[in-house]
């Protein structure tokens, strides 16, 4: 019988699998802002150690150099498992 | 012999409802790359479309929900299936016709259960599938979009707020070829998900398919091509129309509207929600504008959304219900449908040709630059 044509009709706060959505609402938080903020790291990280080695600052290039690489492995890591985690399911 | 003419002009009705479905939405994935030149528009539409094609391969958990938890599959006949689709169909002309952001989503589940309640009747209405797997997903949806973008903006300009504007543009441009991948990617495999359902649907209720059956490979790759073709076609109209009509946002904003509405797609899409994109894209890009300054918000556009999301349920249910009563008037056979279909495609060709003449219309203009 479906609901509708049901005697009584539950709250929607029942029918609802909150912690499922509360799952989607975190990792839909999580991915949009860490991807924006780990991207933005690497243009810090790539702007910043330009500068630096113009300014023939070798220690400082490499570790802005680091952030850099080390943000943008975070984007691509972020997106393969991702996509890698929809496939598996 | 009846049931099999049925079954394929369903098909054929399903995967033009898809191919509307991409022609509808190209505006959303590619108007930020556009607008902030990331992206020449021919590459723009090139790209969304191929990524279109391959995120409908990347999941089939929407394509069970809307093949399972909507209506009861054993009340289901592929004339019901007809009607509900060409309901979908003609609110997405009706909306794209007149500009407002409507979902293909509700649109089809609405045709769908409009046409099931005539046939049917109430019982065989998944009321708690509907309100836990579409309504209550499509109010949270957009309003994730909202705030992750407007955080994810933010922090952007924290991270970056000292740096040259030059490079710190350049950079974003390039995210931006990811990003707007990322949501074409997203569109693809939520929205073409859709079409898969029902055509599996008619496939069960027409005895071709088991009730447990998975969706069937051909109708993958017929789903995601149609998609595709129709992103495509749709894109060389907004190459025309761009000038005068896409938002202008900086390349940071573009950036975050696109993982943020991605994301949000992607994880519903995961869990199997049928979500509108169009909604929840356009939810990234107020966002994204309202974290920079709220009065670069149309507010108006996002009433408009509100005002198509409360009126696309109950009015393709509405023309899914009077569809299937004048197909019902040719008797149960193959008539009907065939009657509808062709009278419904002449209707199409005019009011395709109309509204081109016109411009089309973009959803995604939700924020400005003034």
């Amino acid at each position: 019988m479906g609901l509708l044509g049901g005697a009584a009709v539950p709250l929607a706060a029942e029918l609802v699998d909150w912690g499922q959505l509360l799952d989607v609402v975190a990792v839909g938080l999580l991915a949009g802002v860490g991807l924006s903020i780990a991207f933005s790291l690497v243009i810090l990280g790539g702007v910043r150690a330009g500068e630096r080695r113009a300014e023939s600052r070798a220690l400082a290039a490499t570790l802005y150099g680091t952030l850099a690489i080390a943000a943008a492995a975070v984007c691509v890591g972020a997106i393969v498992f991702g996509v890698s985690t929809m496939l598996a399911k | 012999m009846s049931n099999d003419i049925i079954l394929v002009i369903v098909v054929a009705t399903a995967l033009a409802f898809d191919f509307t479905n991409g022609f509808h939405d190209t505006a959303n994935v590619v108007a930020t790359s556009i607008s902030t030149h990331a992206m020449a528009p021919r590459v723009a539409v090139g790209l969304a479309s191929v990524l279109n094609f391959v995120g409908a391969f990347l999941s089939l958990q929407v394509a069970s929900t809307i093949a399972n938890d909507i209506v009861d599959q054993a009340a289901v006949t592929t004339t019901i299936v007809f009607a509900g689709l060409i309901g979908a169909i003609v609110w997405n002309l009706v909306t794209w016709y007149f500009g407002l952001p409507s979902s293909s989503s509700h649109a089809l589940i609405g045709g769908v259960v409009g046409a099931m309640l005539v046939a049917v009747g109430t019982g065989a209405i998944n009321g708690a599938g509907i309100v836990s797997k579409v309504l209550v997903p499509a109010l949270i949806a957009p309003l994730l979009a909202f705030v992750a973008a407007g955080a994810a903006i933010v922090f952007c300009y924290r991270i970056v707020g000292r740096l040259a504007p030059g490079p710190v543009s350049r950079g974003f441009r390039v995210g931006q070829i990811f990003s707007g991948g990322l949501l074409a990617l997203a569109h693809g495999t939520n929205d073409a998900q859709k079409t898969m359902g029902v055509i599996t649907l008619a496939l069960i209720s027409s005895g071709h398919l088991h009730h447990d059956a998975t969706v069937p490979t051909w109708v993958v790759v017929a789903s995601a091509t149609a998609i595709a073709l129709g992103t495509y076609l749709g894109g060389w109209r907004i190459i025309k129309t761009m000038g005068s009509r896409i938002i202008k946002m900086d390349p940071a904003q573009g950036f975050a509207a696109q993982a943020s509405g991605s994301a949000a797609i992607l994880a519903a899409t995961h869990f199997g929600y049928p979500l509108s994109t169009t909604h929840t894209i356009s939810g990234a890009v107020m966002g994204a504008g309202a974290a920079k300054r709220l009065s670069a918000v149309r507010w108006g556009v996002a009433g408009n959304i509100l005002f198509a999301w409360l009126l696309t349920l109950p009015c393709s249910a509405l023309v899914g219900a009077v569809v299937y009563g004048i197909t019902r008037l040719f008797g149960t056979g193959a008539v009907g449908p065939v009657v509808v279909a062709a009278a419904g495609i002449t209707l199409v060709g005019y009011v395709f040709a109309r509204r081109l003449q016109r411009g089309a219309a973009i959803t995604s203009t939700a924020t400005e630059t003034r």
